[in-house]
């Protein structure tokens, strides 16, 4: 298909999409439709495609032309897949959960130990040295580093429910943390309008540059 | 007083208007700023620079179109740095859309670096099963990927020839919108194999803890990476052209909040 037709196609999506920032209408529903069906068509092709079909049909199909006697493995799989599909029925509903139970338990055993291998190295890394000494910059490694470690206490005390800070001095170091936690959430709302301003300005530089060829493309 | 009250109540396409007017002014008239390169950029650079041209990195590039403007320009700047040193790479996604448009841009870098396809690169495409298929991609890749995104076999690729395990791997590249830390627990922890993110910048304040404790060799937030990236390599990709425009943005938005305050405060004062 010729390259100026496929830029006249994606800039009418775009604009359709982009018509609900004036308000909700027909066109963008259509559009919206539109996207849904062919994404849920590409996936399920792709799903077929490069998962099914090469890392479970033909796998079957050769065991059996072959008579490899370990082909029942790949029926299972089936049988525990389709399982999940009972869920749509009130009286078999109970089958499903054979098979979310396998999940659940497959699931948290390797979650345990993803999350052991993530987080162990990140406890360790939290034990710094909150004097630096015979570096460069000695000041300013001391600082991020009593900053850090500050920073950890503070906010797990604001977490801290077992008693009641009752001191006012004592008081100051959950407060702080909140404080410093406010900080955190600042600064991801301002990432969050980053992402959001990045796919924007995307759209409209192809709007502007490749389909109305002003400026340099 | 009033007047200054009023500046909370500026109606919201105003705001569109002003912001449309931000970002496509940069389009419109050449402006230049400044690129500073930060130092998970700068660590994900020296990381490719001292990588050995004996083994082959793994490119999972799992985004789709949702998340091009930031992804795109991410994925074209480590795809070529990565053939400007000869390095071999083997793309997979983790989503369904993802191998496609790491393909395309992989076409279009190949041609600028004469770089062939099963030689110097090629395309496992969609690989389910996340942490599963990450640990048994670690332990046999052949077995895991068996054929590529073309349906060629893996044992007749040029470039796979010897490439077993995760001992045939010097790099992870994961550019995702959250790229996933399954790659950090059951590759980087057990095998060492160094790993760097490229992600979205809405996720890049989780990531950083990773860059302090040294799980992580690299990052790339977002456009401004891929800007910082591109300015390391010494040419000006789409990164460069985005980042004007949401400098702009940004600009503006930060003044929007602070009229935003300044009528709150005099609203205040009147009542």
């Amino acid at each position: 298909m010729n390259l100026e037709l496929f830029i006249w196609v994606e800039a009418i999506c775009t604009l359709a999409i982009f018509s609900f920032l004036f308000r909700e209408n027909p066109v963008y529903r259509l559009f919206e439709h539109i996207f849904l069906g062919l994404t849920i068509g590409f996936v399920l092709m792709k799903t077929w495609l490069e998962v099914l079909k090469p890392k479970w049909w033909d796998r079957l199909i050769y065991c059996i032309e072959v008579g490899d006697p370990h082909f029942w493995i790949w029926i299972i799989a089936f049988i525990l897949g389709m399982m999940w599909y009972f869920q749509l029925s009130r009286r078999w509903y109970w089958i499903s959960r054979i098979a979310i139970g396998i999940s659940l338990g497959v699931g948290a055993g390797m979650e345990f130990k993803n999350q052991f291998m993530l987080i162990m190295p990140q406890i360790t890394a939290s034990f710094k040295p909150i004097l630096v000494r015979n570096t460069q910059g000695m000041l300013q490694f001391s600082f991020n580093n009593f900053f850090m470690v500050f920073t950890i206490v503070a906010v797990l005390s604001y977490f801290f429910f077992s008693f009641e800070f009752k001191y006012k001095g004592m008081q100051l170091l959950p407060r702080a943390g909140r404080l410093l936690l406010m900080i955190s959430f600042g600064a991801f709302f301002g990432n969050t309008v980053m992402t959001r301003f990045a796919v924007f300005i995307d759209r409209i530089q192809f709007l502007i540059q490749q389909w109305l060829h002003i400026g340099g493309g | 007083m009033r007047l200054l009250a009023k500046l909370q109540e500026i109606p919201y396409r105003v705001v569109y208007l002003l912001v449309l007017v931000a970002i496509v002014l940069p389009f419109v008239i050449e402006l230049k700023l400044p690129v500073f390169v930060s130092n998970e950029t700068l660590m994900a650079y020296n990381t490719i620079e001292q990588l050995p041209d004996t083994q082959i990195v793994i490119f999972v590039s799992s985004w789709d179109a949702g998340i091009k403007g930031e992804l795109w320009p991410q994925t074209e700047a480590l795809m070529r740095h990565l053939m400007q040193r000869g390095i071999k790479f083997a793309i997979m996604s983790q989503i369904a859309q993802g191998a496609s448009f790491a393909e395309e841009i992989a076409e279009r870098v190949a041609k600028l670096y004469n770089k062939k396809y099963g030689v110097d690169w090629c395309n496992w495409g969609f690989l389910t099963g996340d942490a599963a298929m990450i640990q048994a991609l670690a332990k046999n890749i052949p077995k895991t990927v068996q054929k590529d995104f073309r349906g060629t076999p893996l044992t007749d690729i040029p470039m796979m020839q010897g490439i077993e395990d995760i001992s045939d791997v010097s790099l992870i590249i994961d550019i995702d919108y959250g790229p996933r830390p399954e790659w950090i627990s059951f590759v980087h922890g057990p095998y060492g194999t160094p790993i760097i993110f490229g992600c979205a910048s809405i996720v890049s304040s989780t990531l950083f803890p990773y860059i302090d404790s040294g799980q992580l060799a690299g990052l790339l937030v977002g456009v401004r990476g891929a800007t910082e990236y591109e300015s390391l390599l010494g040419y000006r990709g789409m990164g460069h052209k985005l980042i004007i425009p949401q400098s702009l943005a940004h600009l503006l938005i930060v003044i929007l909040v602070l009229l935003g305050n300044i009528g709150y405060l005099a609203a205040r004062k009147l009542q």
